[in-house]
């Protein structure tokens, strides 16, 4: 490293040290943490609502069984899935830029499939026995049923529960050793010591580190694709129109990606100016997450675009029908909203101006997150509205609850996502001093 | 030479560099004299510095990622056998009770999640951890290998291996070092 570098090393350091340690008051974190923490009552108390009286609170009905928890299921889990991008297909494909942002989306991907993890165990209807899931031995005799795509989701979770977790505290361990040893108090020191597992940073020590830490990535990055397939294919392997359809997993993950990427830049935008990270989080990484979500929006429209194809080209009554209540028909707001959220909106993003005016793009990418809301509202809700016949056709709206439980699911995030900022470090400090060191080598001038 | 715990901490010197280039030459030269074994300790993981046993190591890793892998993939599979042919068969919509189609993407998130634990338990159990202490810890300025530190440590278990050291410390510009000997 060059002098330059070490003191870019030495200013990152003592900032992210600050965030922790520091004395500071910081008023728009506590504001921030309020209202959290108010979010995260009412989605206690929405929780406390469906198992206490039923999933009767919610707007479900015959024909519409599948509604909010299953939409926002689909939501929380695909956002997760930029986190996992970032941290894992950047970092296989070597792509240094991620390094300042991929311990933040790490969490955010930590923290979302915790709010997924949420709506599938309520959506049971019988929350008190959810461990019916689980293949252990029982009196009754009972076994899970594997070719249910329940199961598949189930697992499909777990995983991708544990290996982001896995894969967030591994990349923490030598980041935590940096915290032991600067820690101000015999508590903290204590704390992250215990937490550093007893991390010295020899060389012994960094080659096996890298070696698990790159496999790591290589197996998450099955996960990026494979969670999502999975997920879509509870929708794909029903026989309902709209639904029965071969494009659902690479469509359902494009949508991940590009849902994923709007949320990374709608926390990012605020929190580096909140966190005084603008060195480390550059109009750099706006522009290159601009990139991808002009690219990932053009799959997804692509998708759309070929949903629609196949079910004219189908020539099947149902699914023209569902084609046209989308287009002209009861869905039609809401298709058309997701068109202009997801499809039009984003290609603005072909202007390199656009993608480094961080306001313009914080207001895109809160639409985008909108926009792909009201899209996993359409292929849930409004193919369950109208399936085969006429007479079974219904209608569906979301109740308080239902509501409740969306609104509330953001308490839950950010309220960890907050204490997550104020507790460990936001930015990778060994991997950005890695990255540092590497410039410094390509500049030719290490000494 | 490959792991770090078969290192002894009893005898050596702990030196400390300020630049990469020279902690690295001082590597080189441990391993040209044959003097050690050598440890280094940095803030992150330094490309060059090549100890005996570095591939090795690596590819320990990955087979024990793949058999980790494969494990999970075969307990998945039997125990789905088990539960749904051997012990609870239940035909849903005439189909098979072995459908192994429907098992599939289980046991491929099962393969991702048991290569990811093992992944995981040799990048910590495999590198001596957890360790809360350690001798390293307490050498002068040791608390600075997770800022900006870079350290060197070189067992000396012969009679002149001191001064064979400490000469090839000088060279490559070493900032400081602590010599520790046997019981002190």
């Amino acid at each position: 490293m060059n002098q330059g570098a070490k003191e870019s090393a030495a200013r990152l350091d003592s900032l992210i040290l600050g965030l922790v340690f520091g004395a500071r008051r910081r008023v728009g974190w506590w504001a921030a943490l309020a209202v959290s923490l108010g979010l995260l009552g009412l989605f206690v108390v929405s929780i406390a609502m469906v198992v206490g009286r039923g999933i009767g609170v919610w707007g479900l009905n015959v024909p519409v069984a599948w509604g909010f928890a299953i939409v926002n299921f689909v939501w929380w889990i695909g956002i997760g899935h930029a986190g996992t991008f970032i941290s894992a297909i950047l970092f296989v494909s070597e792509q240094s830029w991620r390094a300042s942002i991929n311990r933040f989306t790490e969490a955010m991907t930590l923290f979302a499939v915790a709010c997924a993890g949420v709506f599938p165990l309520l959506h049971l209807g019988r929350i008190g026995v959810w461990y019916y899931l689980l293949p252990y031995p029982n009196d009754q005799g009972l076994w899970p049923q594997w070719r249910s795509p329940l199961m598949w989701d189930f697992i499909a979770i777990l995983s991708y529960g544990t290996v982001s977790a896995l894969f967030w505290f591994l990349g923490l361990v030598p980041d935590l050793a940096r915290f032991r040893d600067r820690a101000p108090k015999l508590w903290q020191r204590r704390v992250f010591g215990l937490l550093a597992l007893g991390w010295r940073g020899s060389s012994s020590q960094w080659i096996r580190y890298g070696q698990a830490y790159l496999l790591l990535g290589g197996l998450a990055t099955a996960l990026v694709v494979s969670v999502h397939s999975i997920v879509s294919m509870d929708f794909a392997i029903s026989l309902n129109p709209g639904w029965h359809s071969t494009i659902f997993p690479p469509y359902f993950v494009a949508g991940a990606i590009f849902s994923g990427f709007a949320m990374v830049v709608t926390l990012l935008v605020p929190l580096r100016r909140m966190l005084g990270l603008g060195e480390w989080i550059t109009l750099r990484h706006f522009d290159n997450m601009g990139k991808i979500l002009l690219l990932t929006s053009l799959v997804v429209t692509h998708g759309y675009f070929m949903e629609a194809y196949l079910a004219w080209h189908s020539g099947d009554p149902q699914e023209m029908e569902l084609l046209r209540q989308r287009l002209s028909g009861d869905a039609s707001a809401v298709f058309w909203a997701t068109i202009v959220f997801n499809s039009l909106l984003p290609q603005i993003l072909w202007a390199s101006s656009v993608r480094r005016n961080l306001g313009l793009l914080f207001v895109l990418s809160l639409l985008i997150n909108v926009g792909m809301w009201l899209e996993r509202y359409l292929i849930v809700v409004s193919t369950l509205e109208q399936r085969f016949l006429p007479a079974s056709w219904g209608a569906f709206s979301g109740s308080f609850w239902d509501w409740g439980l969306f609104v509330g699911s953001f308490g839950l995030f950010f309220t960890l996502l907050l204490l997550f900022v104020r507790a460990l470090p936001v930015v990778s400090l060994h991997e950005m001093k890695e990255h540092l060191a590497h410039e410094t080598k390509e500049g030719g001038s290490d000494g | 030479m490959g792991k770090e715990e078969r290192i002894s901490f009893d005898s050596g010197i702990m030196a400390r560099f300020e630049a990469e280039r020279d902690l690295k030459a001082a590597c080189s030269a441990c391993e040209e004299l044959g003097v050690g074994p050598w440890e280094a300790f940095t803030p992150y993981g330094v490309d060059g510095i090549e100890k005996p046993g570095t591939e090795s190591a690596k590819r320990s890793v990955s087979k024990g990622v793949l058999v980790g892998a494969c494990l999970a993939l075969a307990i998945g599979y039997a125990l789905f056998y088990y539960s749904s042919v051997v012990d609870y068969p239940y035909r849903v919509g005439g189909r098979p009770v072995h459908s192994w189609p429907a098992f599939v993407p289980m046991l491929f998130e099962l393969a991702v999640l048991g290569g990811a634990l093992t992944a995981v338990g040799l990048a910590l159990f495999g590198n001596g951890m957890p360790a809360w202490a350690h001798p390293v810890f307490y050498f002068k300025g040791m608390e600075d290998v997770t800022g900006e530190g870079l350290f060197l440590w070189v067992s000396c278990e012969r009679e002149g291996d001191f001064e064979q050291v400490e000469s090839l410390l000088r060279e490559a510009r070493a900032l400081s070092w602590e010599r520790k000997e046997h019981g002190k």
